[in-house]
């Protein structure tokens, strides 16, 4: 062994340093375990979404109550479980698991900024995790209308509904892995309890839950009252989005200010 | 580094040596330190534990080894060189800079750090282009396969690094380490899991790294392997800084300390009498069949003690040192402070 080394150096940029640093954690965040589990209970969803479709309306004519039926179990199984769970997942692993193993540090001693680093940590879980909510939660929700006329809003509804509330909940629990260790524990706790319970209490408890804003948004465009929504399209919108921006700044924050092993 | 290293007052010491004041170990007052890597005053607390205490020092060019034992506090002073943690108190500066908040000193540390873990996904080409690429290599690339051919390591070779062995995923380490020809090289235990020769080779490669002007930084707590690094070298233990020098001027340093010897014979009342007699012990203790005795002069004794038992017509059953793994070394080094 001798050193001769004489590498030539540049800037790295903010955008250079996010495709960086998104190369590598999409390629950590995907396991084939992780994939399998999540793309089954997807599976499970559209298959017991077809069996609803079937089993309520029996080849009856088309009504509003199938297009509820459809909007209903897209937000019951698809916002409630599928979205926040899946997302949970990834974004947790994102940085959670590197800074858990020790492999952080080789994305953070670097002369590169903060913010590319938790973009990059959101976007790899975003890529992974958006088919696997987006095209059971639409596909399920649209399965149990039984096709009915108008079930279309339905299908475009989840789809628009889960894929920002992915992203919502991703930049989420990015930050949520960068606070805690076993992120997963609390973040299923945070859905379970929260999200999934506390929302049920009233219009007040739905205000602070990012599946109330993602049910809105299914709720404005399928045109279906799904109950407790009172805030519109864009206010649903602008929340989600909201709370993605605001989570990314403060992981990014955190970020800078985290011991790293 | 003339001087024999002081067991003692090291806040002020400079291991680069060329500091009149804090070689000579005079009480003036001391000047901060000047160095690519200067340490001022640091202490380490995580709760109630303190990991490293109000310790001082700088670092310039060449090899330097950290050695101490397990959980002494090498890798937090690490750690906090390169910003990965604050002190709790005083100050670290690498390069004039905190590796913390300036994002250009990052640049220019080249850190292995003690786990072993690593992109287990990706091979070692992948995972030494990356630490390139992050670090603003314009060929990131070429700059890791010459990297990974200065660890010997065969950038063709596409297993991920997941099935390396340790010692393969030691050389991966070093080759992304120093991959940006960074000028501070931060190496914790770089030398584990290696075989005889590699280690050899490793050494070679860090004594040619410091010979070029880098600060290369290594932590070991194995002090033979700091001997063949033939560099100078800090003895932390507890937190503390308790010793600095050569090799062999901390050899001489360990040689002074009391050494304990276990003495297996028949007759072991008489022997213990004739040991105390001949002066080559400071104290002696009977257990049994064994004579425990502490000496200052260990090869006198050593040349001594079959003859003792020859005159005595006691047999000689086991001769054996009881203090000297560097445990012992660091604890006598610490009691003296």
């Amino acid at each position: 062994m001798s050193a001769g080394l004489d590498s030539q150096r540049r800037r790295v940029g903010a955008v250079r340093a996010t495709a960086l640093c998104y190369r590598v954690l999409i390629r950590q965040i995907v396991s084939v375990g992780r994939l399998a589990a999540l793309g089954a209970l997807g599976a499970i969803m559209v298959v017991v979404g077809w069996v609803v479709g079937n089993s309520t309306n029996g080849g009856a004519p088309a009504n509003d109550g199938a297009l509820y039926d459809g909007a209903n179990y897209a937000d019951g199984f698809g916002l409630i479980i599928i979205v926040p769970i899946v997302s949970l997942v990834f974004a947790a692993a994102s940085l959670g698991d590197v800074r858990d193993d020790g492999t952080l540090v080789y994305l953070w001693l670097r002369p590169m900024g903060r913010a590319p680093l938790v973009v990059a940590a959101a976007a790899a879980a975003v890529t992974v995790s958006l088919p696997l909510c987006v095209v059971p939660t639409a596909l399920g929700g649209w399965f149990a209308t039984d096709f009915v006329a108008d079930s279309g809003g339905v299908a475009l509804g989840a789809l628009a509904a889960a894929a920002l509330g992915t992203v919502a909940y991703s930049c989420l629990f990015v930050l949520l892995g960068l606070l805690f260790r076993k992120a997963v524990l609390w973040g299923i706790a945070y859905v379970l309890l929260w999200e999934g319970l506390a929302v049920g209490l009233g219009d007040f408890a739905e205000r602070l839950s990012l599946r109330g804003y993602a049910r809105a948004l299914l709720s404005r465009i399928a045109d279906i009252d799904l109950g407790f929504t009172t805030y519109g399209l864009v206010t649903a919108v602008v929340v989600l989005a909201s709370v993605s921006a605001v989570s990314l700044v403060l992981a990014t924050v955190r970020l800078a200010r985290l011991n790293v092993d | 580094m003339s001087s024999r290293p002081r067991p003692v007052p090291a806040p002020e010491l400079d291991v680069a040596g060329d500091d009149p004041a804090s070689e000579s170990g005079t009480d003036a007052a001391p000047a901060p330190p000047a160095g690519m890597v200067e340490v001022h005053g640091v202490s380490k607390f995580f709760g109630d534990v303190v990991a490293v205490s109000d310790v001082t020092f700088a670092v310039r060019a060449g090899v330097t080894a950290l050695l101490g034992p397990n959980g002494a506090g090498k890798s937090t002073l690490f750690r906090m060189m390169c910003g990965l943690t604050p002190p709790s108190r005083g100050t670290v500066r690498v390069l004039g800079a905190d590796a913390r908040s300036d994002r250009d000193v990052r640049g220019r540390i080249g850190l292995s750090p003690q786990q072993d873990a690593l992109f287990d996904r990706l091979d070692a080409l992948e995972f030494v282009t990356i630490a390139a690429a992050t670090q603003g290599v314009t060929d990131p690339e070429a700059a890791a396969r010459h990297a990974l051919g200065i660890v010997e390591l065969d950038p063709d070779d596409h297993r991920p690094v997941s099935g390396y062995s340790k010692g393969m995923r030691q050389r991966t380490k070093l080759a992304a380490a120093l991959v940006h020809d960074p000028e501070v090289l931060i190496l914790d235990e770089p030398l584990n899991g290696l075989d005889p020769v590699q280690r050899r080779r490793m050494i070679e490669l860090l004594e040619d790294l410091g010979a070029q002007g880098r600060c290369v930084l290594v932590s070991s707590h194995v002090l033979e392997e700091v001997a063949r690094l033939g560099s100078r070298i800090l003895v932390i233990a507890q937190g503390r800084l308790v010793a600095s020098g050569d090799y062999r001027e901390l050899r001489e340093l360990m040689d002074d300390r009391p050494h304990r010897i276990s003495i297996e014979a028949d007759r072991p009342r008489d022997l213990a009498a004739a040991l105390v007699t001949s002066g080559t012990v400071v104290g002696v203790r009977i257990d049994g069949d064994v004579v425990v005795a502490d000496t200052l002069e260990v090869d006198r004794l050593g040349r001594e003690i079959a003859p003792l038992a020859k005159d005595l017509g006691a047999r000689l059953r086991q001769v054996i040192p009881l203090d000297e793994d560097l445990e012992s070394v660091f604890r006598y080094l610490v009691e003296r402070r």
